[in-house]
């Protein structure tokens, strides 16, 4: 966001109170965006939360009908079209509970969309070792499947030690911006204007 | 009140139990309803934060320019403008940092909406008293809204001062401003397995304090009536009488969840009322269905297409300490 001098409108046009002024401007500009970033993040969160509850009543119904070939497939689907979520999503929190049963192992650092590429990732180290360098290296979604489709794992193991590498970003991401960037709005419609308003 | 039977299909087209499918489907849509809604507080709640800060911030820039006439006013305008943001909203979030300075006196039970109404009372004490028991009740904004224009009445009454009297409405009446979400029943003492009838009368031996928590337009005109609908008899729980809307009022007491086929019930005691009980100057009877589990879900669809007004609340009892158990020794 760009930052525009005031030089009118001052009570005696003067310099000093231009500079004190874009300063409270620039402070206040600060705790909104920060804000808002914790916002998206608390939602994200509660996001997680709530699919993981889903899911465990999910697989402990599955369970309960245990006898039943295909049950869980045609509770899924049916489930899917009663709460108007789409088949993959229904299907992405089972699995993801299934990933992570317990739910401490859940970390508040990860969003939703990072978990979606977890869970694809069969071999427990692999997604550990992806889990750890999301978190250490503060990687968005988009880093994360970069650095996935490269085979950063693959190399490391290769070469006998674990990379903790910090990508070259583009642009600096802040850590308040992860949430926002794979912001999905099913769960919950958030208006950056209906934050300040 | 009494039941209808009913007969479903037990099992669906691809044999899947429906009574199994339908608690599971319930579940997940109570876990999304509650994660939704605390996702609407923990927004609230750093909106309430947010906005705690900027107001700090601002007075600490006018503090640093005491010197100078309405330089908090000077800011707030431009700041109004380069933000996009209203101005008033700056100074009810600076008259809130001022009315709360020390951040851990802001609760993260109380909503925004909260403050805005509790910063417009001045006198500290009674402002705290708001407080607590906005917090200890749980009321909505709009409950607390209510209490205040209400008792800030009585105390003008009591301190002796000239009364400004509330206006008689002009504008009608709204039913939903009128019913809760929730009713407090603590003035009353039950066990934990209490019947119905137990509730009920328990409620009629303090019908001054029930009165007080519906509200002051109340009045209770029956009990346990006899309504005769296609030749049975059906009994209605109590009947009120609201002066404001004004029209009949059917409260149906349930001691446990809130089902959907209350809603059906309660639908033709208000047509019956409709057609055999209503004078034409009143206004078609309302239906109140309080249980002691809401849930919201299953109200949202049983609700759905109905014509009547039909309102759904729980209600909360002070249940008394588990007794001591005596052991009498035998003689």
């Amino acid at each position: 966001m760009t930052k525009h001098q005031r030089n009118t409108k001052t009570p005696n046009n003067n310099n000093l109170d231009t500079t004190a002024y874009n300063q409270i401007l620039g402070d206040i500009r600060s705790i909104l965006q920060k804000g808002v970033s914790k916002a998206y993040k608390a939602v994200d969160n509660l996001k997680v939360q709530t699919y993981w509850q889903i899911g465990e009543r999910i697989v402990r119904d599955e369970l309960e009908h245990k006898g039943r070939a295909d049950y869980g497939k045609q509770i899924i689907e049916k489930l899917a079209i009663d709460l108007e979520f789409s088949r993959a999503t229904m299907f992405s929190i089972v699995a993801f509970y299934r990933t992570y049963p317990i739910v401490q192992t859940l970390s508040g650092q990860l969003s939703w969309s990072h978990y979606l590429e977890f869970i694809r990732i069969e071999n427990k180290n692999e997604r550990d070792f992806y889990e750890l360098q999301t978190l250490s290296n503060i990687w968005s979604v988009r880093q994360l499947q970069k650095q996935i489709r490269n085979d950063l794992y693959g190399h490391s193991k290769e070469e006998g030690k674990v990379i903790v590498t910090q990508p070259i970003p583009q642009k600096p991401i802040l850590p308040e911006d992860i949430f926002k960037d794979t912001y999905n709005f099913d769960f919950l419609t958030l208006d950056e204007n209906q934050y300040y308003g | 009140m009494t039941k209808y039977q009913e007969n479903p299909k037990t099992k669906d087209n691809n044999n899947l139990d429906i009574t199994d499918y339908n608690q599971i489907l319930g579940d997940i849509r109570s876990i999304l309803k509650k994660g939704v809604s605390k996702a609407y507080k923990a927004v609230d709640n750093l909106r309430v934060q947010t906005y705690w800060q900027i107001g700090e911030r601002i007075v600490r820039e006018e503090l640093e320019h005491k010197s100078r006439a309405d330089y908090g006013g000077y800011i707030i305008t431009s700041l109004a403008e380069d933000l996009n943001i209203d101005k008033r909203l700056f100074y009810r979030i600076v008259k809130f940092y001022r009315l709360y300075p020390i951040v851990v006196t802001v609760s993260p039970q109380l909503s925004w909406s909260h403050y805005e109404l509790l910063i417009g009372i001045d006198n500290i004490k009674i402002r705290k008293f708001y407080e607590v028991k906005t917090i200890d009740e749980s009321w909505s904004v709009r409950q607390l809204q209510k209490q205040i224009r209400n008792d800030l009445y009585r105390h003008s009454k009591e301190e002796g001062k000239v009364i400004v009297t509330q206006p008689i409405p002009q504008k009608p009446i709204l039913p939903e401003d009128i019913f809760k979400d929730t009713y407090n029943f603590d003035f009353l003492t039950l066990d934990e397995n209490h019947t119905e009838t137990d509730l009920e009368t328990a409620l009629i031996k303090h019908t001054e304090k029930l009165l007080l928590e519906f509200g002051s337009d109340f009045s209770i005109s029956g009990r346990q009536r006899k309504i005769m609908i296609d030749n049975q008899i059906h009994k209605v729980d109590l009947e009120f009488y609201h002066r404001g809307l004004p029209c009949i009022v059917l409260v149906d007491l349930k001691i446990g969840r809130f089902k959907s086929e209350y809603v059906g019930q309660m639908n033709k005691y208000l047509n019956w009322y409709k057609g055999h009980k209503t004078y034409p100057w009143e206004k078609d009877p309302i239906g109140i269905i309080i249980c002691r589990y809401k849930g919201i879900e299953e109200i949202h669809y049983a609700l759905g297409g109905i014509k009547n007004s039909i309102f759904v609340a729980e209600y909360r009892l002070k249940l008394p300490k588990a007794a001591k158990i005596k052991i009498v020794s035998a003689p």
